[in-house]
């Protein structure tokens, strides 16, 4: 299987975290199924989350 | 009842909570050797109400699994649809169907879906994954056994994943006002979820005066959810109590029976890495065995 489309989806995400400042991403509890844990990594504000 | 027939129940109870041991323990290797040759499908909370829902359908449901669509059996609804291989693995060896079906979970057109889905698997009462609504399936259920002169329980169970969602909180207010007679909740206390620690994400504490607060009848003591004998005296407890609606929490161990997948958010819906796999099996094996050595 090839990359699923939830994971070029975050790591997307990520990626322009890079260029814009005022990109915010918001996830309750489901950032690993959604995965918005790829811009949490790197960006993590505000949350006990652990990534 | 004399003391001898007393005697001779509590003597066939011990057995049967040693059998459902055991079989709880089996199903934990059934369903671990599926989630690792499937590289899908959720283990932790599969693993932790595994002792739960094998006393439920084993012990306290009334079913009949040639007629699954039979009006007056009792309902369950697994609120916490991502455990859905433990539903069908009980389901399964209830007679529901065929063991062999679960090596196909999660397959394109198999009857077993990732989450349950009640118009394809016999037994399923309710379609469910999207967390949060089975309380409120389980209300109005319970209400329509009302209307309908019916005498069927339905049990719901709810992680604290579903009790984070708003609608949960609604379904409890309106099962506190209508009050409908037959109602159980059961609440899987793993203190784990998809992302961390539940008292990390968002803490629920202190949940049994939660409960108490919104016009429930909570069983005053939280039972060890992984423990057959705690589950039965749990069974026994809610009996005891008078009044609708009722709920009783469990603690229990989210990848229970694995123990590096213990209490680990991590294993919530991981894959099983082949050398997971390799190190964990053998752990379940022990377990089985040491409880299969209790029965006999």
């Amino acid at each position: 299987m090839g990359e699923t489309m939830r994971d070029a989806f975050g790591k997307y995400l990520a990626k322009l975290g890079n260029y814009r400042d005022d990109l915010v991403v918001l996830d309750a509890d489901v950032s690993s199924s959604t995965k918005s844990s790829y811009f949490a990594r790197p960006f993590l504000i505000g949350s006990s989350m652990s990534v | 009842m004399t003391l001898e027939q007393r005697a001779l129940l509590e003597k066939e109870e011990t057995r049967k909570i040693k059998i459902l041991a055991a079989l709880a323990c089996r199903f934990r290797i059934e369903m671990f050797d599926i989630l690792h040759a499937k590289q899908t499908g959720h283990w932790g909370g599969a693993s932790s109400a595994c002792e739960i829902l094998t006393a439920l359908y084993f012990h306290r449901l009334c079913l009949d699994p040639k007629n699954p669509d039979w009006e007056d059996r009792d309902r369950f609804i697994l609120s916490k649809g991502h455990a859905s291989l433990l539903l069908y693995t009980v389901l399964a060896y209830r007679g529901f169907f065929e063991p062999e079906i679960l090596a196909s979970f999660r397959d394109i057109d198999s009857t077993l879906q990732g989450h349950p889905y009640m118009n394809k698997t016999p037994g399923v009462d309710m379609s469910t994954g999207a967390l949060g609504h089975g309380i409120s399936v389980g209300v109005g259920i319970a209400l329509a056994a009302c209307l309908l002169k019916k005498s069927y329980h339905s049990y719901v169970m709810v992680g604290e994943g579903c009790l984070n969602e708003g609608q949960s909180w609604e379904a409890i207010l309106s099962a506190a006002k209508y009050k409908p007679e037959g109602l159980t909740l059961m609440v899987d206390y793993n203190g784990v979820q998809l992302d961390g620690p539940s008292k990390d994400i968002m803490p629920l504490e202190p949940l049994a005066d939660k409960f108490k607060a919104f016009g429930w009848n909570i069983l005053d003591e939280v039972y060890d959810g992984n423990d057959m004998k705690a589950v039965f005296q749990s069974f026994r407890e809610l009996d005891r109590i008078v009044g609708w609606p009722k709920v009783v929490l469990y603690h229990t161990v989210k990848g229970k029976g694995v123990s590096f997948m213990e209490g680990r958010n991590t294993w919530h819906g991981a894959p099983i890495d082949d050398s997971s796999y390799a190190a964990g099996r053998p752990e379940l094996v022990a377990f089985f065995e040491q409880a299969l050595a209790e029965v006999m």
